[in-house]
């Protein structure tokens, strides 16, 4: 599924964001109306008029033409037009992944960062997020922060998490964030202050000790903050998940760290194990970070054992089924992007198939040796959860314990 | 960009110690544990290491010992934050001061049980009986507690032989309440058990707590009363709560006696049959009934603890075979072991929960730190009154000084024995204990039954839990309070 | 059975601590003998009990109620310092830095 496309742009003197329209709408001046239609079209009001035909009609509205590949596009998903003529789709309706791409500015370098940051000054951005989030159907279940790292706008993180509130205020909200700048109290205090009714913050941890971690994130330090940061987010009510990525120097200590989280962290609502996606930086630091996931499976049992058994709540994610331990199954999750999915041939005439989650496109070509079809009747037949939506957050272990001795 | 090396990273601080404990566990190992309940086993090579500040810092242990804060290396303040809060958290008994409040309604009972804690009166008695007016009193005490939450729990004697004053706390507590959550708990033989009751215990949300010592041989010898047949009447008893209030709304324990010993899987057994799903593993307490009769019914504390093992056992044995039972004290002292939550057991913690944890309030309106001081009293000795409802005030009943030493004395860390024993965090203090058994409210460690039995058995859980893989599983289902596979659970 | 205890080594802090151990077994007598040695009687209860077992166990302890006086020299200000901030609502450590605004940022975590 591609998710932009390049057209020719006219009257598109700044970046215009509106909702498709495929057939004639009230809200013309936040709308795209697409056209495919040679007829000139009714245009007047809209924000702009979208076509896949080279068509050469005068009209005083912004246009945009040629645009191929993005016929998928819906009523009410959201769009942003340059005046480039490139259209990046913002936000689709039907889709359980869309998410607000804050700032792709980040304090941290992870090796395997499999999205590069990049040093300007996008802070401008901000306009875009708020109109976007004006526009996003309020009946979205769910809705990502991401980047970069998004506390980099600072205040205008939190006006932005309060505008979601209020503009989206059944929408759940989960930000992708290194957690690091929580380490000052009163961003934490502030954050728990807007009160927003679904939030979670997924909060990577690579290391139950400070050397391995700010290696890994590349940053001094980084590991302090977190860890501070996750206590401050806690303590202003904010709730919090945890995320690992699984590779070859988080895998060695990996149950540590699982008992590091459970003894530390009870109050984490989740945590996410997650496999590499092999896309950006990682490139880089292969040889370093790449291990079969099939030759991490005891390490993966343990850690999941010891968070499981604490009461924790655990996901596996990017793991493929025919390579995952058999006890970890119920713990997999459908978790790739819809639009990054795929399956090998291998999959093909796999009986697991449609509970495996698949792979991400980026490991077309580095993937474990392992994959392979599973037959149908060699895997347990009842079916665990493979809802991928952020979990609802519980509480830690209850307390059932007696008061005494009689 | 480039990336930094991992040498970057690297810590060449010499490290330092943070505080901890040790016990030389075995001929092969160390047990290092900390104040925040943190432990693991170490080397006696290593141990030695790490206080000579001899360990390389880039193997497992260093970074175990420091994950787990026995030793810092930087400036970070992330281990301090930490402990501090982790500290915080297994002290958060202290919360809310007093949240459990003994209501002893009467001292009239029809059974004579051999390890009677009271000194029960014949059910004619009726002088023996809480007033109203002092029931009133009392209450307006318990509701001066600053607890969100307390559990009101009412015992005898056998409290349904003054049923009216156990509705009348009930109905004034729940009246007066205010924000407060109250949990009500009912102490009874269930020998006079009525429909009447049931219902108002249905109604108001009562749950009941009984004695269970086994099959009928064992319950009806421990436990007589006319007729000889407490067994068969308290299973009735609890079937009719079960059929009106819920299956789990009737807990039972049961207290060993010397009959008992013989019997471990009998009585086990015993209470997989009735549905239960916890079975609290008493000793006898050296009070009251059960002091005077020690040559009958007594037993040492090695007794105790073998009977104890060869039960846990058993019970570990049933829930491999997929039974779910849990031992009520193997869980508390598996929760200190294994999580990093407090647990509200007044009975062993510290500072010990003698007056700030629970408080009694006897049927005449006098107020003791415990049930323990309370029996002491009925044996002549008052030292442990706090005061009494009719004439004092909260302020003078809580703030008493005999609360207060008694309180001081019970701090761990002031206790020699205790202050350099690995075990501290697992473990508590129960000063009227120590008095009765070894005359002073400091105990004599090396002497004390107390001592024998919580570090015997805090070890063994240890030894279990890291040499058997099977019991492991089964300890943390323990914690969860949730059978294996209940919860979302490697298989 | 007397043991003389070299108290520059053994401090008496320690060599009480660890007596008290045996106390169970034992009944003890302490006499000083100079300013550098003290003397440690210990009087078996049980007259089962094997002296020279007694006298080696003692040794050990002794040695492990060194180590704790060690651990407790380096950590003791740490542990009332961790125990007072547990139940102080105010910082007791320099924490400006966690409390100041995420706008100034003066350790520098926002830097790219």
């Amino acid at each position: 599924m591609r998710l932009h496309a390049v057209g020719h742009a006219v009257r598109v003197d700044r970046t215009l964001i509106g909702r498709i329209a495929t057939r004639d709408v009230e809200d013309r001046a936040d709308s795209w109306r697409v056209w495919n239609d040679p007829a000139v079209p009714d245009a007047a009001g809209y924000l702009g008029v979208m076509t896949r035909n080279d068509a050469s009609w005068q009209i005083d509205v912004p246009t945009v033409r040629g645009v191929r590949g993005l016929d998928y596009l819906a009523d009410g998903d959201v769009v942003a037009v340059d005046p480039t003529g490139f259209v990046r789709t913002l936000y689709r309706r039907a889709s359980r992944h869309n998410f607000i791409l804050m700032t792709e500015q980040c304090n941290s370098y992870c090796l395997m960062c499999s999205q590069p940051p990049r040093r300007i000054d996008d802070s401008d951005r901000i306009h875009d997020h708020f109109r976007l989030v004006d526009l996003i159907d309020p009946d979205t279940e769910e809705l990502g922060v991401t980047g970069g790292e998004p506390t980099l706008f600072g205040v205008d993180f939190l006006r932005l998490i309060d505008h979601c509130r209020t503009r989206l205020p059944s929408t759940a909200l989960h930000v992708l964030t290194n957690g690091r700048l929580f380490y000052y109290r009163s961003f934490a205090e502030q954050l728990g202050a807007i009160g927003h009714p679904d939030l979670v913050l997924g909060i990577p941890l690579y290391s139950d000790n400070d050397f391995d971690h700010d290696y890994i994130v590349q940053a001094d330090g980084a590991f302090e903050e977190t860890v501070l940061g996750l206590h401050n987010l806690d303590r202003y009510g904010v709730v919090v998940e945890i995320r690992v990525v699984l590779h070859r120097l988080t895998i060695p200590r990996l149950r540590q760290l699982a008992e590091f989280i459970a003894r530390n962290f009870p109050f984490a609502a989740h945590v996410a194990l997650m496999g590499m996606e092999m896309f950006g930086l990682v490139h880089q630091n292969l040889s370093e970070l790449w291990i079969d996931p099939a030759d991490y499976q005891r390490e993966l049992a343990a850690a999941t054992e010891t968070l499981a058994q604490a009461g924790m709540h655990v996901s596996l994610y990017n793991q493929q089924l025919c390579v995952l331990d058999r006890t970890l199954w119920p713990f997999a999750r459908k978790s790739i992007s819809d639009w990054k999915t795929i399956y090998l041939d291998e999959c093909n005439c796999c009986a697991a198939r449609d509970r495996c989650g698949g792979l991400f496109q980026s490991a077309a070509k580095k993937h474990s040796a392992h994959i392979h079809a599973l037959a149908d009747g060699t895997f347990p037949g009842s079916g665990p959860s493979t809802d991928v939506s952020t979990p609802v957050p519980q509480p830690a272990t209850p307390q059932n314990t007696p008061d005494r001795d009689a | 960009m480039t990336f930094r090396l991992r040498e970057h990273f690297l810590n060449t601080k010499p490290y330092r110690l943070l505080p901890f404990r040790f016990l030389r566990f075995d001929d092969a190992r160390a047990l290092v544990a900390n104040d925040v309940g943190e432990w693991l086993f170490l080397t006696h090579a290593q141990l030695d290491d790490l206080v000579r500040h001899q360990l390389d810092p880039c193997s497992d242990v260093y970074l175990d010992l420091k994950s787990r804060h026995f030793l810092f290396d930087s400036d970070s303040a992330a281990p301090f934050e930490l402990l501090t809060a982790k500290y915080r958290a297994r002290k958060s008994f202290l919360d809310g001061f007093t949240r459990l409040h003994i209501f002893v309604v009467s001292l009239r009972c029809e059974h004579s049980c051999h390890y009677c804690q009271v000194s029960r009166v014949s059910a004619d008695r009726l002088r023996y009986d809480m007033s109203e007016e002092t029931a009133s009193r009392a209450l307006d005490l318990v509701l001066r507690s600053p607890a969100d939450e307390i559990k009101i729990e009412i015992q005898g004697g056998e409290p349904l032989l003054n049923f009216d004053r156990v509705r009348q706390i009930v109905t004034e507590a729940k009246a007066q309440a205010g924000s407060k959550r109250i949990e009500f708990v009912v102490t009874t033989n269930l020998a006079a058990i009525t429909d009447e009751m049931i219902g108002f215990f249905a109604e108001n949300e009562v749950v009941v707590s009984t004695s269970v010592d086994g099959p009928p041989f064992i319950h009806d010898s421990n436990r007589p009363r006319p007729g000889n047949d407490s067994h068969a009447r308290t299973l009735k008893g609890i079937e009719r709560v079960r059929a009106a209030l819920g299956h789990d709304r009737v807990a039972a324990l049961m207290t060993t006696t010397r009959l008992s010993l013989g019997h471990p899987r009998e009585i086990v057994d015993e209470y997989v049959r009735l549905g239960f799903e916890a079975i609290f593993l008493r000793p006898l307490s050296p009070y009251g009934f059960a002091l005077r009769s020690t040559r009958t019914t007594g037993y040492t504390t090695r007794e105790f603890l073998d009977f104890y093992v060869a039960a846990l056992d058993y019970l570990l044995d049933l829930n491999r075979r997929g039974t779910f039972i849990v031992e009520t004290y193997a869980q508390i002292l598996l929760t200190r072991l294994l999580t990093p939550f407090t647990t509200g057991y007044v009975d062993l913690q510290s500072p010990a929960g003698a007056g700030i944890g629970a408080v009694v309030y006897n049927y005449d309106g006098d107020v003791y730190a415990s049930d323990e001081s309370r029996m002491l009293a009925e044996m002549n000795d008052d030292r442990f009154r706090l005061g009494n409802v009719h004439r004092d005030s909260y302020e003078a009943i809580f703030r008493s000084e005999t609360l207060r030493k008694l309180v001081a004395s019970s701090v761990m860390e002031s206790i020699p024995g205790c202050c350099d024993c690995a075990f501290l965090p697992f473990c508590g203090s129960d000063p009227i204990f120590n008095y009765t058994t070894q005359g002073d409210v400091v105990p004599h460690v090396p002497t004390s039954a107390f001592h024998e039995k919580n570090f015997y058995l805090i070890r063994h859980l240890i030894d279990l839990y890291e040499r058997d893989p099977v019991a492991r599983r089964i300890f943390w289902s323990w914690v969860r309070n949730a059978p294996i596979g209940a919860t979302q659970e490697v298989a | 059975m007397i043991l003389e205890v070299d108290t520059t080594i053994y401090p008496l802090d320690v060599v009480q601590r660890a007596a008290h151990v045996f106390t169970a077994r034992c009944f003890v007598l302490f006499r000083r003998l100079d300013s550098n040695r003290m003397a440690v009687e210990l009087e078996p209860r049980d007259d089962r009990d094997d002296v020279r077992t007694l006298s080696g166990e003692f040794a050990n302890v002794l040695l492990d109620h060194t180590l704790r006086a060690r651990i407790a020299a380096e950590t003791s200000a740490i542990r009332e310092l961790i125990v007072a901030q547990a139940f102080c609502e105010a910082d007791l450590l320099d924490r400006r830095q966690m409390n100041a605004n995420v706008e100034d940022d003066p350790r520098g975590i926002a830097q790219r």
